[in-house]
């Protein structure tokens, strides 16, 4: 399989108060929310990032939609480094998170033409673009409907229709199935998967154990900004679920911190 | 202009239209507004101070001499002098003071006679006095005494002096050689009163919209959407920049048109001023080039400006409160203009009180050419500088994600 990314000592340092410092008891000025991250995707790989609220997925993922600078390390995005050449990463992913919205005032069909133009998508293109996404999320109805008036799961399928509008190699999602009822969740699990047919490489992270057994090939994990474990679902689960895998990661690595 | 900049501009255009109440708060209240209160305090201004032109003064007069009653009779003055005895005199003082008449005069018995023979260096006893009686409190009674002691003591100089300066004659039986036209007066009014608020419109419209666009677009997680495109920084700015820069423009026109139509009540001695002496009559066609010039240049810059600072803050409200002091910078440069006159190149390189000055100047048709190129250059230069500003705080992760 292709190489589609190769993420190198990934750091990212967060200047800290002292006011910081005392209330997380760290002697250094600056804190590692990522420390030294090291993994890699291949094409047609989903490869799911998990870990406890805090651990650094997050801001790995800001990392590699280079939203965010790194303050150490690299990623090669499809050959292109996030550092070197921000733009052609950018080109080459397509990203979402519930941090970043589309604006409530204006339509999926508005959405999706800025966005096709903002990213030089040809008009023709970005047409049949908008009616096969919107077919396969079954948005045609809402299309010209406000995204403020949409239900949370049609938000959530604009968002990610939007997301793709340029046809990106990777895909990073940061839970894409949060706050969607279960009708919703099964139609963004379901095309992961197509994603993945398709030869797309998709970066996935989550809370959700069973999206990551149904739909990682490969799964890290992230606690305290390190990545302690990385492999196919399998290999890291042994005959236990992979739940159970990670509480017990989990316990052994903050009992050692402590 | 690229696509990024166009596209930008089109959304953040779409945006506001699509927002009704944000549209009528920022563009279309402020122009009404400005009409309801300028016609509220023209009316109380009215109620307050105002005497009917048809208001005939009362003129109590005792011992009233031929030669003053006849400088008083003229029908332009409008009093009605009403003969009075001495006795006569602590009923009507009453009157006055209750405010139910104008004025009382009291010459002494005789005056012509006396006044006639009267020598003030040979003369053993003090020179006949006049005594005016009014009430200061009471309009009509303080602009009755006003009109009288004017004619008093034009007859007054006439019989001391070699010469007299502008004594009423049959031509001009009130006196007044005030050659100044209508025109004249409200452009006079304008010079001072429009580059204030002109400016201050102009702000007020863009700090309605600019703090609402940028910092909502940080608060509402919108802005990193754009953010993670290919779009360049500068012409994601640029593009925002410039949409609201449209809007900016319509809102200070809609207070500006606000204004001129209110005009009417807020000066009530010089009501029907705008009916007859139109802004075409004011200014040629180069001043309101000049002045719409300013006006973009000054938008821009105010736009920039309070974009840089929406950038900076969190949420709308934060950029509200950062931008609200500000306004007092700009009130303070934008009234600069109406009380400092210079030609002096050093104004013209202060921001906002160079356009303070150049509208004033345009106004009283003292217009200096260097001045106004300077200021709209610098206006425009701030503005793309500001700009520039703008597009490297997207690309810091500190102002955007903090």
């Amino acid at each position: 399989m292709k190489e589609i990314l190769d993420v190198r000592n990934l750091t990212k340092k967060f200047k800290l108060t002292k006011k910081q410092q005392e209330s997380k008891n760290i002697k250094t000025p600056y804190f590692a929310a990522v420390d030294h991250v090291s993994f890699k995707s291949y094409e047609g790989e989903v490869f799911g990032l998990l870990g406890p609220n805090g651990a650094g997925k997050t801001t790995t993922m800001r990392m590699l939609a280079t939203l965010i600078n790194a303050s150490e390390g690299d990623a090669l995005v499809n050959g292109h480094s996030i550092i070197a050449a921000p733009l052609e990463v950018r080109r080459n992913i397509g990203f979402l998170t519930n941090e970043l919205k589309l604006d409530e005032f204006f339509t999926p069909n508005f959405h999706f033409d800025f966005f096709a133009n903002l990213r030089g998508i040809p008009a023709d293109i970005a047409a049949r673009r908008k009616e096969d996404l919107f077919a396969r999320f079954g948005l045609g109805p809402y299309a010209d409907v406000r995204i403020g008036k949409l239900s949370q799961g049609n938000k959530q399928k604009a968002s990610l229709a939007i997301s793709i509008v340029h046809d990106p190699a990777i895909v990073i999602f940061d839970e894409p199935t949060n706050g969607l009822d279960v009708v919703t969740a099964k139609v963004v699990m379901d095309f992961l998967l197509e994603l993945k047919k398709s030869g797309k490489s998709v970066i996935l992270s989550t809370h959700i154990f069973g999206l990551l057994e149904n739909l990682c090939d490969r799964v890290g994990i992230i606690i305290n900004g390190k990545m302690v474990a990385c492999d196919t679902v399998p290999n890291l689960a042994g005959e236990n679920s992979l739940e159970a895998m990670f509480f017990d990661i989990y316990n052994k690595t903050t009992k050692e911190a402590v | 202009m690229g696509n990024v900049t166009l596209a930008v501009m089109k959304k953040e255009i779409t945006r506001i239209f699509n927002d009704r109440k944000l549209l009528f708060a920022a563009v279309i209240l402020p122009g009404i507004l400005i009409f309801a209160v300028m016609q509220l305090t023209g009316m109380m201004t009215q109620m307050i101070g105002g005497i009917d032109d048809d208001h005939i003064y009362e003129i109590h007069a005792v011992n009233m001499p031929a030669s003053i009653r006849a400088m008083l009779s003229a029908d332009e003055l409008q009093l009605n002098i009403i003969p009075a005895t001495l006795a006569d005199a602590p009923r009507i003082r009453q009157d006055i003071a209750d405010q139910n008449t104008d004025l009382l005069l009291i010459f002494p018995p005789d005056f012509d006679e006396i006044v006639a023979t009267f020598d003030p260096a040979t003369a053993a006893v003090p020179a006949p006095n006049i005594e005016i009686w009014g009430n200061s409190v009471r309009n009509e009674s303080a602009e009755a005494r006003h009109i009288v002691q004017t004619m008093i003591n034009a007859y007054h100089h006439s019989l001391t002096h070699r010469f007299s300066i502008n004594l009423p004659t049959a031509e001009v039986p009130d006196g007044n050689f005030d050659l100044a036209t209508a025109g004249d007066i409200m452009a006079l009014l304008l010079g001072v009163m429009l580059p204030m608020m002109f400016i201050l419109f102009i702000f007020t419209g863009s700090q309605a919209l600019v703090p609402e666009s940028v910092a909502g677009e940080k608060e509402r997680g919108t802005l990193g959407t754009l953010l993670v495109t290919t779009a360049s920084r500068k012409q994601m700015a640029l593009g925002k920049v410039l949409g609201l820069l449209f809007f900016s423009l319509l809102s200070a026109l809609g207070s500006f048109v606000g204004l001129m139509f209110s005009m009417d009540g807020m000066m009530p001695d010089t009501g029907d001023l705008l009916d007859n002496t139109g802004f075409m009559d004011i200014f040629s066609a180069m001043d309101i080039a000049l002045i719409f010039l300013i006006a973009v240049s000054l938008s821009f810059f105010f736009v920039a400006l309070l974009a840089v600072m929406s950038t900076y803050s969190k949420t709308v409200k934060e950029a509200n409160a950062v931008t609200t002091p500000l306004t007092m910078v700009i009130m303070l440069g934008a009234m600069g203009g109406g009380l400092i006159s210079s030609n002096s190149i050093a104004f013209a390189l202060i921001p906002i009180f160079n356009s303070s000055i150049n509208l004033t100047a345009i106004i009283n048709a003292e217009l200096n050419t260097l001045h106004v190129m300077i200021t709209i250059g610098l206006n425009f230069v701030l503005a793309i500088v500001l700009t520039g500003v703008v597009a490297a705080m997207f690309s810091s992760e500190k102002i955007v994600f903090d």
